[in-house]
């Protein structure tokens, strides 16, 4: 036992034997960098330099998965969103979605009202060519006719945020309520942000339109609160293309996907509104009913022209049937157009552009 | 000559405060840590990485600002094709959407003017003075930015995906862009480490 070196500082034959036994060994020294472990200098105090390197490096562990957390987060709620909107109804299906739109029931003397406004009085008021309401321009003479189960078709494109469409629909329903029949006509209103806020107006979404002479395609692309609500199909987009440039719309606003789009059995075409209905922006909706369908104000009286262009014109798709409808149409009516594209649009989706026709004083509802 | 201010000659230990010691105070038995620099130092490849990004997202970004306020539909969408997802002109041009709180504040900040100011200060942010700025606020918001970005990003893509069922392909990149630069530049913290101590100014003899 004795000449045996017994650890540090021992030196042979000075130093005896502990009691007890042998002294336990010396554990190896750890090895730097090893987690738990660190260098001891003689002293046995730990080196700080070690020790903040191994406290960096589990901070930055504990940071890498902090990272990987947040980016997991983020990754979940895009992964959530995408199949939100994949499960929301074929977002590019030709389909009808099932978004609610802006639409509410409306009384149906007043639609009653508006759809019967007679024949007559919208050929009067149309044959005195007002500068207030265009018709249709005309396509190509060469150009099919678009029909749609045996009959000529007609194609509108527009959504119930869009103002001008706002004003389109009520000449559209006059015109061709005389041709058919309409079932669930609702109203809405327009955009209450954009130009002629807050419109009223009827929804082509979720109404059916039935007639012997005529077949009605109606895409409301967007609620009034530019939700989507209905997609055309590739069909009825190519034909906003197609006729999306002069001289079908100015040349300043061509490219635009203008709507309200309107195509009339390949024939006429209309790629704004008619005419000028500022004046029931913000009325109540069954205020600018009777309003609309009395004839006795501007703003009607153009309406009532707009719808006796579009009448003498599907008088010439349906070859002048019905007879009850057409013989009350004068033969300067019929096939009615106009050579240059004068309609306000309003393009998917955009806002409305200044008007450049005189806009008559607001009313108040 | 002048005091060498480093970790060397602070850890030499000094314990004379018996009897004997004349004046001044009784120093501290042990060395104080040197003065730590709070500056976090990502890998080299964080700063190149997310400068490219913030370039191509001012780039794309300043695209659609142009296009707003120059030809809102003149806007070249190759990708888009009559019934598909990709309609720019849809996307860049709707009311609501278009700007931030469209609703409310009509037509105030545009979102593509607002996605070029963010990308323009991002860049700042990245450069690579930026990078070597000592202030840790410079990290902050470089962080904040970038989750601030992520943010909007996610309205956007709510916007485009469920309200308008419409994306605009230069705005998908720009989301890309965002949520590459939100990954670079978090991974890049998570990975930093201090400056070293004995960086320029810390332990250099006067």
């Amino acid at each position: 036992m004795a000449g045996t070196s017994q650890g540090r500082g021992g030196k042979a034959g000075n130093v005896p034997p502990r009691p007890g036994g042998s002294r336990p060994p010396v554990p190896n020294r750890p090895v730097a960098g090893k987690p738990g472990t660190y260098p001891t200098p003689r002293g046995g105090r730990p080196v700080p330099r070690a020790s903040a390197r191994q406290s960096l490096q589990q901070r930055r562990q504990r940071n890498i998965y902090m990272a990987m957390g947040v980016i997991g987060v983020v990754v979940v709620v895009v992964a959530v969103i995408i199949t939100v909107s994949l499960t929301g109804g074929g977002t590019t299906a030709p389909t009808k979605t099932n978004t609610a739109s802006g639409a509410f029931n409306v009384p149906a003397s007043l639609v009653t009202a508006v759809e019967s406004v007679p024949v007559d009085k919208l050929v009067a008021q149309a044959k005195g060519l007002p500068g207030t309401a265009s018709p249709p321009q005309a396509l190509p003479p060469k150009n099919p006719l678009f029909s749609q189960a045996g009959k000529p078709g007609i194609v509108y494109i527009g959504a119930e945020y869009c103002p001008y469409c706002a004003a389109e629909r009520w000449p559209m329903v006059m015109a061709l309520s005389k041709f058919g029949t309409f079932t669930n006509l609702r109203g809405t209103t327009s955009s209450a942000t954009d130009t002629n806020p807050s419109s009223p107006t009827f929804t082509f979404y979720g109404s059916t339109y039935t007639s012997k002479y005529l077949s009605f395609l109606s895409d409301e692309q967007e609620t009034n609160t530019e939700a989507a609500l209905q997609n055309p199909t590739t069909t009825e987009e190519a034909l906003v293309t197609k006729y999306d440039t002069t001289p079908y719309i100015p040349a300043a606003d061509a490219g635009e996907n203008p709507i309200p789009f309107v195509y009339l059995g390949g024939k006429y075409v209309l790629t704004g509104n008619q005419y000028d209905a500022s004046s029931i922006s913000g009325k109540q909706w069954t205020a600018a009913a009777s309003y609309m369908a009395s004839g006795t104000n501007a703003t009607s009286k153009a309406a009532e022209a707009a719808a006796g262009y579009l009448v003498g014109d599907l008088c010439v798709l349906t070859h002048d049937q019905p007879a009850s409808v057409c013989s009350q149409v004068p033969s300067v009516l019929k096939g009615i157009t106009t050579s240059s594209a004068k309609s306000q649009t309003s393009s998917v989706p955009t806002t409305a552009k200044p008007k450049a026709t005189p806009t008559t004083k607001k009313a108040s509802s | 000559m002048a005091r060498v201010v480093g970790a060397d000659t602070r850890r030499v230990p000094s314990t004379s405060t018996g009897p004997g010691r004349t004046g001044g105070c009784p120093k501290a038995p042990f060395a104080e840590p040197p003065v730590a620099d709070e500056r976090l130092v990502p890998p080299r490849w964080v700063p190149t990485t997310s400068a490219i990004i913030c370039l191509l997202a001012v780039a794309d970004s300043a695209y659609l600002t142009y296009t707003h306020f120059v030809d809102p539909k003149g806007i070249a969408c190759f990708l888009a094709k009559p019934g598909s997802l990709i309609n720019c002109g849809l996307v860049t041009t709707s009311p609501r959407y278009s700007y931030f709180f469209g609703s409310v504040f009509h037509h105030l900040v545009p979102v593509a003017l607002a996605g070029l100011v963010w990308s323009v200060v991002m860049l700042g942010l990245c450069s690579p003075w930026a990078w070597r700025a000592a202030s840790p606020w410079a990290a902050r918001a470089r962080l904040a930015g970038s989750v601030a970005g992520v943010a909007v990003v996610l309205w956007l893509l709510w916007a485009e995906l469920i309200m308008l069922r419409h994306i605009c392909e230069y705005c998908t990149l720009v989301h890309i862009l965002t949520f590459a630069l939100f990954i670079v530049l978090i991974v890049g913290s998570a990975l930093a480490v201090p400056a070293e101590p004995d960086a320029p100014g810390l332990d250099e003899t006067a």
